[in-house]
């Protein structure tokens, strides 16, 4: 009997991660298309890979959602280029695993810009 | 207080009087993408007196023919939802395909006809019994949606493909495909059904096709002192009745251009409020309202004056309007 409740609650656990997984979103609500977005945890450089690769142009449009991978729910530091080739930062940007989208960026969340 | 101002404030307060006079009985249906409401503002009071909570990322937003039902694309939901307007409450929902974001309703308010943006098809709804009748493949990122004023053609225009893609209302077919500036969001015909306009974010132009030839004539393009070229964003374009203007809303730029369709030259911009995608005219044509997604606000224009004349708070990122 415990082992049928364990069985039922690490399918419930991997269920729900499989949903979490295939919310995690950022959704750029910048006016520019970002063609490189990097994640690293709040305060370090370890930046992971680039989430726009998993784009199926490379790219994210404004307004656009991008599938991001490998991504757990806590607070980032966030580094992206844009299509001019500027590079701006976004720091201590709260991820979310639930709802519609994992985070969002306005243009005035970008900081530290440069060409 | 000084005299001027003592003769001035009068003035004002009779010309905002006059213009919600004008307006009176009209009320504007703003979708908010973010916090997933739909706001209804009273165009006489000029405020917003209901939020309606809806399914997530209510973009898309039309009025049924009767105008008794409120149609929106639900894109996370995946699903269509209808605001009975008596009572303001949903009273269905119809299964649309994946990321519902704009549509289009035939000539006598029958057939949806549905951009899915995330598989490249357009959907179509039979509303008498809300079952999907077709879904017909287009290019990727289908988004603009627009039915000719003869109810034979559907124009739909494809984000990332930049194409407008004609389809056949009688076969569902598409008949042909016409390569336009990048990332094309928004068509509309004029009143004539001679000319489609197709308004391009990236590429920040409207193309003008002309439906006979199925060629462009004419590509309008934008510029406005002091703001930067790549913040020019073309998306929703509004016509009036008598197809003599069309109102180009330019996103980021934070204008709406105004067109003169005799010579498709632009004529004005007008400052409204921050990243308008659409708008919508008051059944009267005499005022136009903006939907203005990063400042949570609508801007209202007076048609014949071509002036911003107020701006009214509302949800979390507006999208879409509709007015009855």
């Amino acid at each position: 009997m415990r082992s049928a409740i364990l069985i039922a609650a690490l399918l419930i656990v991997a269920s729900t991660g499989a949903f979490a997984a295939d919310k995690t979103r950022f959704w750029n609500l910048t006016s520019v298309t970002i063609d490189k977005l990097y994640l690293a945890p709040a305060g370090t450089t370890n930046w992971g890979p680039d989430q726009c690769e998993n784009d199926k142009d490379g790219s994210v449009d404004p307004d656009e959602r991008l599938q991001l991978k490998n991504i757990v729910a806590g607070t980032y530091d966030v580094k992206l280029t844009d299509e001019h080739g500027r590079t701006c930062y976004a720091k201590g940007v709260k991820v979310k695993t639930t709802g519609a989208y994992s985070f969002s960026l306005n243009d005035k969340d970008l900081t530290d810009c440069s060409q | 207080m000084s005299p001027r101002r003592l003769i001035l404030l009068p003035l004002v307060a009779l010309a905002v009087a006059g213009l919600a006079g004008a307006a009176q009985a009209y009320t504007a249906y703003v979708s908010n993408e973010k916090d997933n409401t739909i706001s209804v503002v009273d165009l006489d009071k000029m405020q917003m007196v209901k939020s309606i909570p809806v399914g997530e990322r209510p973009r898309g937003i039309l009025l049924s023919k009767d105008k008794k039902y409120l149609y929106i694309c639900n894109g996370d939901a995946d699903h269509i939802e209808v605001i009975d307007l008596d009572t303001l409450q949903s009273v269905r929902t119809l299964d649309s395909g994946p990321d519902p974001e704009l549509f289009a309703l035939d000539r006598d308010g029958n057939k949806l006809y549905i951009a899915n943006e995330d598989n490249a098809m357009v959907t179509v709804i039979d509303l008498k019994d809300g079952t999907t009748a077709m879904q017909i493949p287009v290019g990727v990122e289908p988004e603009g949606m627009a039915v000719s004023p003869d109810d034979k053609i559907l124009v739909a225009t494809s984000e990332t493909t930049s194409m407008a893609h004609f389809i056949d209302l009688k076969t569902l077919q598409v008949i042909g495909s016409v390569l336009v500036d990048s990332r094309p969001r928004f068509a509309a015909f004029t009143p004539d059904g001679k000319y489609v306009l197709v308004s391009s974010e990236i590429g920040g132009t409207v193309a003008v096709i002309d439906m006979a030839t199925r060629k462009i004539v004419k590509k309008i393009g934008f510029a406005i002192p002091g703001v930067d070229k790549p913040t020019i964003q073309a998306v929703g374009i509004n016509i009036t009745a008598d197809g003599k203007t069309a109102f180009v809303a330019l996103g980021p730029a934070n204008r709406i251009a105004v067109v003169d369709l005799t010579n498709f030259e632009v004529k004005k911009y007008l400052l409204v409020g921050q990243r308008v995608w659409h708008a919508d005219f008051t059944p009267d044509g005499k005022y136009l309202v903006t939907a203005n997604g990063n400042s949570n606000d609508i801007s209202i224009i007076d048609v014949d004056a071509l002036k911003v004349i107020k701006s009214v708070p509302v949800g979390q990122l507006p999208w879409g309007v509709v007015i009855r």
